[in-house]
C-alpha cells in the first residue's frame, strides 16, 4: 500500500510527480490483477497448441508458432476412447454433484426451519452444536465412512458378546453414492446455519398471521418458508455444487480404485500423475474439468457472492 | 438414443448422456421417495388432532414394520417371501414389458410426490398430473435400461414387513376407538403377544435361544425397575415405564445373557411373545389421550420430524464416525489390538519424530540471511516508533509508521524459524502462518484498492475467479508455472523465463541493459525525491513504505548494475549459463511455493467478504474525518479497519480452517516429498496407501484437535450474539 504524502501541491514538476504517485494505487491494483490471471491464461493458451509448440516454447510465444491454435487437445480429452478417461469422468462427476446439491438443501431447509420457528427445549444447544461441526474436518470420518459405505457396521455388544448389525451393508464401495453420502453429511452444518440465518431473519408477522389463518408448522414452511427462500437455497446449491465438483479428497478415497466412477478431479489428478506422455493434453482436461463449475460462477456469480457473505458477515 | 450423435464429441457421448439421464431419474426417485416419506409422516401426525383412530393405526403398523426390518435385517427370523415359483412368476409378469412395470412403479412414487406437491401448493389437482408425468418418467426409463425388473427380490425384502405392518395396523385400529382401561389392556396385551408369537414362530435356528430363567428375569426386573424408577423421579405415573423397562430388560436377558442358536421353539416363542405383549401393554394402558393431549403430541412430534433427517445423517456420517475413529486411533494398524497412545508417539516421537519436527538444525537459525534481514527490520521499526511516539504518542499501533517495518520483519522472521526448524507439522504451522496472513492481508489491501474505482468489479471478479477452480486444476495452473526446463532450452515456465531473461538482461551488455538501468535509475531517483519531500514535511505517514521501497529498490539496482541477478551464473569456461530454480524441488522454499497456490485461491474469498464490511462502514464515519483533515491512511487505519474488526476475524478463522486440512495441493504437486509433506497428506498416505488404520487415524484426530480452539472461537461468539 503506497500511501502518499497529502498537502498543496506547488505545481510544475513537483505536481506531476505527486499526480502520477497519486495513481500508484490503481496501478497497483491492476498489477495484481494481472498476476492473478496470468497463470490461468497462460493455462488457456496452452491447452490450444500442440505438444510440440508446448515443449519447445513457453505460451507467450504463440504468435511464432510454426502450427495454428487448433481443438486438437480437446478433442483428445473429451474422445473417450483416448488414454484418459476426462470425458467419462464428467458424468460421474454429475452422479455425485447433483445428488449432493439438491438432498442437503432438503434436510437442511426442514432444520433450519425447526431452528428458526418451532420451540422446543434444548433448540439453542442443538443448534450450536450443529453448527460447530462447520469446522470439523472431513479426514476424521474418513476411515469409518469408507467402512460403513462398504460393508455397513456390525457390533459385538460388549459383555453380552453378540454381533448386532446396526447398519445394513448397502455394497456403496466405489459408487457414487458413497461419495455424496459423505458430502451430504458435511455439507448439511453449513447449509443449516446458511439457510437458517435467513429464515429466522424472515418478518415475524407473516408467521403469526398464517398461525391465524390455520396453517400449521408444515404447511407454513410448504407454502411460505420455502418459496421466500430461494435466494438463500440458490446461494447454497451454488456453493455444494462448486465444492462437490471440486472435492478431490471424498472422491480418491472413496471411488479412487474403480475406474468406471472416477470424477474429473480424480481423472484430472491422474492425468497430471503420469508426466510425459499426456502432460500436452493436461491444460485442457483441466479447463474441461473446470468447465461447469466456471460457467455457474460467471452466470449466477450474485448469488454466490450472497451466500459467501451471509455465511460469514452475519456470523 | 443419443447414441447416434457422433463427430467431434467422439462415440461414446450417448453413454455419457445416458449416464448423466439415469442419474437425474436416480435423483428424482431418491428426493421423491423422500419428499414423499417426509409429507407422510407429516401428513399423519396432522392425524392426531384430526383422526386419532387412523393415527393409532399407521403407527403401530409402522412401529411393527420397523421391528420386522430390524428382525429381518439382523436374520433372525425365516425367509417369509413368496416361493421361489412365486417369485419367478412375479419376475416373468414383470419382465413381460419391463417399461409398463417401471411405469407403474414410478407412477405410484408419483402419486407420494403428487400428493406432497398438492399438500403444498393447497391444490389436488396436482395430483394426477405429478403421478403420470412419474409415470412417463419410468416408461422412458424402462425404453432406455437393458437389465430385468427384479420385482422378486423387492418382493422378498417388503413381504415381512407388510405382513407385520398390516397386524400391527389392525391392532392400532382397534386400540385407537376404544375406551377404558378395562378393554384396552386385555386388547394391547394379546395384540402384542400375537405379534410376538408370530416372530417367535419364525425365528431362525441360529437365533433361537437357550434362555437362562434366573438370568432373564433378574434383567427383567432390574430394566423394570430402572425405567419406572425414573418415571417417579420425572413425576409421571410409573406403570408404563416398568413396562417398557421390563420389555427391554427381557429383551437383554433373554436374548442378550443367553446362548443363541438351537435353543427349544418353545422357549423362542416364550421369548418372542413377552416383550412384545408387555409393549402391547403400555400402548393399551393409558385412555385415549385428549384433545388437549393430541395437541401436545403433535406438536413434539413436528420439531423431530423437522430435525429428525439432518440429526440423524450429521450422526451418521460425521458424529458417529468421528468418535470411532477416535477409537480407531488407539488401536494397531489393522484394529485389532490395543496400542494406548502408541500412535500418537509415533507422531510425535517415535517412529516419525524425523519427519513430523526435525528440531536439528536450529542454531542455524542465527546465521540464516532471513534472520539478519529481518532483526534489523524490526530495529528500525522500533526506532520509528520510539520517534513517533515521542511527538504522537501513537508508538507501535496499527496506524503508526512503525508498523510496516515491524510486520515485514516479524514475517520475515518467522520465515526464518520455519525455514530452520523442518517436519510435517512445523510445514503446518507454516502453511497456517503465510496463507491466513498473506491472503487476508492481500484480500484486505485489493478490497481497499478497489473500493470506488473504475471497473472495481471486473477486477473483483478476476481476483476471484480462483474460488470456482478445483484445488486439482489450480495446482495443474501453477505447476505449469513453477516448470523448471534444462537450462540449455528455452524456459517454457513464465517464472523461470523471467528469471533467466532478467539473468541475461542484467549480466549482458546491449541496448535493452542500458534502457532497464537509466529506467531503475530514474525510478529509485523519484522515489528518494519522495522521501526527502515527506521528510521535508514532516508527513511521517507515507515514510514508512516509502523507505522500504527506497531499501528494496537500491538493492536491486546495485545487483543489477553490478554483481548481476537472476538466473545466469558463469560456466566452467567463462560463458553465461542459464540457471533455473527448481521451485518444486528445492526444499524449504518449495513448500513456500505451494502455499502460493492455496493465497491465490482464498485471496479472493478474503478480499470478497472484507469489500462487503469496508462498503457497510458508514459514510457518515469516514467523511466527518475528512472534514476534520484526515488523511486517507488514517481514515484507512483508525475507522474503517476498527470497523471491520469483527469480519476480519471470521476471515481469519475460516481461512485457518481451510489450510490446516490442505491435502490437495500437496497430493498433486509433490505428494509429500522433497520435505512438502502436511498432516492431511500424511494422515491419507498412512490410512489409505499404507493401510495403517491406527497411526491415520490418529493423524486425522491431530488435525481435529488442531481445528479445535475455532471451533470453541465459533461456539463462543454465536454465544454471544444470541444473547
Amino acid at each position: 500500500m503506497a500511501t502518499v504524502t497529502p498537502g498543496k501541491s506547488t505545481g510544475g514538476v513537483g505536481d506531476f510527480i505527486y499526480r502520477m504517485l497519486r495513481s500508484i494505487p490503481t496501478g497497483v491494483l491492476w498489477m495484481l490483477v494481472l498476476i492473478w490471471s496470468i497463470p490461468t491464461l497462460g493455462l488457456a493458451v496452452n491447452s490450444f497448441r500442440s505438444r510440440d509448440n508446448q515443449r519447445a516454447r513457453g505460451w507467450w510465444t504463440i504468435f511464432g508458432d510454426d502450427q495454428a491454435p487448433n481443438l486438437d487437445n480437446y478433442e483428445q480429452v473429451l474422445t473417450a476412447s483416448s488414454t484418459n478417461s476426462i470425458a467419462d469422468s464428467l458424468a460421474n462427476s454429475f452422479a455425485i454433484a447433483i445428488p449432493a446439491t439438491i438432498i442437503p438443501i432438503a434436510i437442511a431447509a426442514f432444520a433450519a426451519y425447526a431452528f428458526a420457528w418451532i420451540e422446543f427445549p434444548g433448540r439453542k444447544w442443538l443448534f450450536i452444536g450443529i453448527v460447530s461441526l462447520l469446522a470439523v474436518p472431513i479426514q476424521v470420518a474418513l476411515v469409518p465412512l469408507l467402512q460403513l459405505w462398504g460393508g455397513g457396521a456390525h457390533s459385538t455388544l460388549p459383555l453380552l458378546d453378540k454381533t448386532v448389525t446396526l447398519f445394513p451393508d448397502f455394497d456403496f464401495a466405489g459408487t457414487s453414492a458413497a461419495v455424496w453420502l459423505t458430502h451430504t453429511g458435511f455439507g448439511l452444518p453449513f447449509a443449516i446455519f446458511l439457510l437458517h440465518n435467513y429464515i429466522s431473519s424472515l418478518p415475524k408477522d407473516v408467521f403469526e398471521s398464517a398461525r391465524i389463518d390455520g396453517a400449521d408448522h408444515f404447511a407454513t414452511f410448504w407454502r411460505i418458508v420455502l418459496p421466500l427462500s430461494m435466494p438463500v437455497i440458490a446461494a447454497f446449491g451454488i456453493f455444494q455444487f462448486l465444492w462437490t465438483w471440486n472435492d478431490f479428497l471424498v472422491a480418491n478415497t472413496m471411488v479412487g480404485a474403480n475406474r468406471d466412477a472416477l470424477p474429473t478431479t480424480v481423472a484430472l489428478a491422474n492425468l497430471a500423475g503420469d508426466y510425459g506422455r499426456n502432460e500436452h493434453v493436461l491444460a485442457a482436461g483441466a479447463f474441461v474439468q473446470a468447465f461447469f463449475p466456471l460457467v455457474v460462477f460467471f452466470s449466477l456469480q450474485r448469488y454466490f457472492v450472497r451466500g459467501l457473505l451471509a455465511g460469514s458477515v452475519k456470523g | 438414443m443419443w447414441a447416434e450423435q457422433k463427430g467431434f464429441l467422439g462415440e461414446d457421448v450417448g453413454e455419457i448422456v445416458d449416464k448423466i439421464i439415469t442419474t437425474l431419474i436416480g435423483v428424482a426417485i431418491a428426493v421423491g421417495v423422500s419428499a414423499g416419506l417426509w409429507v407422510g409422516v407429516n401428513l399423519l401426525f396432522h392425524q392426531t388432532t384430526t383422526n386419532w383412530r387412523k393415527f393409532s393405526a399407521i403407527a403401530t403398523g409402522i412401529c411393527a414394520a420397523i421391528a420386522a426390518i430390524v428382525l429381518d435385517g439382523n436374520r433372525a427370523l425365516k425367509n417369509l417371501g413368496p416361493q421361489q415359483s412365486i417369485t419367478d412368476a412375479l419376475d416373468d409378469v414383470a419382465n413381460v414389458s419391463p417399461p409398463v412395470t417401471m411405469a407403474i412403479l414410478l407412477g405410484v412414487v408419483g402419486l407420494a410426490v403428487g400428493k406432497a406437491v398438492s399438500a403444498y401448493r393447497g391444490n389436488p389437482a396436482f395430483l394426477l398430473p405429478v403421478a403420470a408425468g412419474f409415470a412417463v418418467l419410468g416408461l422412458l426409463l424402462g425404453l432406455t435400461r437393458t437389465e430385468e425388473v427384479d420385482l422378486g427380490r423387492f418382493a422378498d425384502i417388503f413381504w415381512w414387513p407388510l405382513i407385520v405392518a398390516l397386524l400391527g395396523g389392525a391392532a392400532g385400529w382397534i386400540l385407537g376407538g376404544i375406551e377404558g382401561a378395562t378393554t384396552r389392556r386385555p386388547i394391547g396385551l394379546g395384540a402384542g403377544a400375537g405379534v410376538g408369537l408370530l416372530f417367535g414362530a419364525f425365528l431362525t435356528n441360529r437365533a433361537r435361544p437357550e434362555v437362562d430363567i434366573v438370568a432373564t428375569v433378574v434383567a427383567t426386573l432390574i430394566g423394570a425397575a430402572l425405567l419406572g424408577g425414573l418415571a417417579t423421579v420425572r413425576k409421571r405415573a410409573p406403570i408404563p415405564g416398568v413396562l417398557i423397562g421390563g420389555a427391554l430388560g427381557w429383551i437383554v436377558g433373554a436374548f442378550g445373557l443367553a446362548d443363541l442358536g438351537g435353543g427349544p421353539s418353545g422357549w423362542g416363542l416364550i421369548a418372542m411373545a413377552v416383550p412384545f405383549a408387555l409393549i402391547g401393554l403400555r400402548i393399551g394402558w393409558n385412555d385415549l389421550p385428549d384433545v388437549v393431549q393430541r395437541a401436545q403430541i403433535d406438536a413434539k412430534a413436528r420439531s423431530w420430524i423437522f430435525l429428525g433427517p439432518a440429526v440423524g445423517f450429521i450422526s451418521l456420517t460425521v458424529i458417529v464416525p468421528l468418535l470411532r475413529t477416535i477409537y480407531l486411533s488407539f488401536l494397531d494398524e489393522r484394529s485389532e489390538n490395543y496400542v494406548g497412545f502408541g500412535n500418537y508417539a509415533d507422531i510425535f516421537g517415535n517412529r516419525l519424530n524425523e519427519e513430523s519436527f526435525d528440531l536439528d538444525n536450529w542454531s542455524n537459525l542465527f546465521t540464516s540471511r532471513l534472520f539478519l534481514i529481518g532483526i534489523p527490520l524490526l530495529i528500525i521499526g522500533g526506532i520509528i516508533g520510539v520517534l513517533v511516539g515521542r511527538t504522537t504518542g501513537n508508538a507501535f499501533t496499527l496506524s503508526s509508521p512503525s508498523s510496516v517495518p515491524m510486520a515485514i520483519g516479524f514475517f520475515i522472521l518467522a520465515f526464518a524459524l520455519f525455514t530452520t526448524v523442518r517436519g510435517t507439522v512445523i510445514n503446518n504451522l507454516w502453511w497456517v502462518f503465510t496463507v491466513t496472513l498473506v491472503s487476508t492481508g492481500l484480500g484486505l489491501a485489493i478490497a481497499a484498492l478497489a473500493d470506488r474505482t473504475k471497473l472495481e468489479k471486473v477486477a473483483k471478479a478476476l481476483i476471484f475467479m480462483p474460488m470456482a477452480i478445483s484445488f486439482v486444476g489450480a495446482s495443474i495452473i501453477w505447476r505449469a508455472v513453477y516448470t523448471a526446463r534444462d537450462p540449455s532450452k528455452a524456459q517454457t515456465g513464465v517464472l523461470n523465463a523471467i528469471w533467466v531473461g532478467l539473468g541475461r538482461l542484467s549480466t549482458g551488455s546491449g541496448l535493452p541493459t542500458l534502457i532497464a538501468s537509466a529506467v531503475l535509475l530514474l525510478a529509485l531517483a523519484v522515489l528518494i525525491g519522495v522521501l526527502v519531500r515527506a521528510v521535508v514535511r514532516k508527513s511521517l505517514d507515507g515514510v514508512a513504505p516509502v523507505t522500504v521501497g527506497v531499501i528494496l529498490l537500491t538493492w536491486f539496482t546495485y545487483r543489477f548494475l553490478g554483481p548481476g541477478i537472476g538466473g545466469f551464473r558463469t560456466g566452467a569456461n567463462d560463458e553465461q549459463v542459464a540457471d533455473t530454480i527448481l521451485f518444486v524441488q528445492n526444499s524449504p522454499f518449495n513448500s513456500f511455493w505451494l502455499m502460493v497456490i492455496l493465497i491465490w485461491i482464498q485471496t479472493g474469498f478474503a478480499m470478497v467478504i472484507l469489500s462487503a464490511a469496508i462498503k457497510a462502514v458508514p459514510a457518515e464515519l469516514t467523511e466527518a474525518a475528512r472534514v476534520d483533515g484526515a488523511t486517507e491512511g488514517q481514515i484507512f487505519w483508525r475507522i474503517t479497519i476498527p470497523q471491520i474488526l469483527p469480519t476480519l476475524g471470521v476471515v481469519i478463522t475460516t481461512i485457518i480452517v481451510v489450510v490446516m486440512k490442505v491435502f490437495d495441493i500437496v497430493k498433486v504437486i509433490t505428494n509429500g516429498q522433497f520435505e512438502t509433506q502436511v498432516l492431511a497428506n500424511q494422515m491419507f498416505n498412512e490410512a489409505f496407501s499404507f493401510r495403517n488404520r491406527g497411526v491415520g487415524s490418529a493423524l486425522a484426530i491431530v488435525l481435529f484437535l488442531s481445528v479445535l480452539p475455532v471451533m470453541v472461537y465459533n461456539i463462543r461468539r454465536m454465544q454471544a450474539e444470541e444473547a
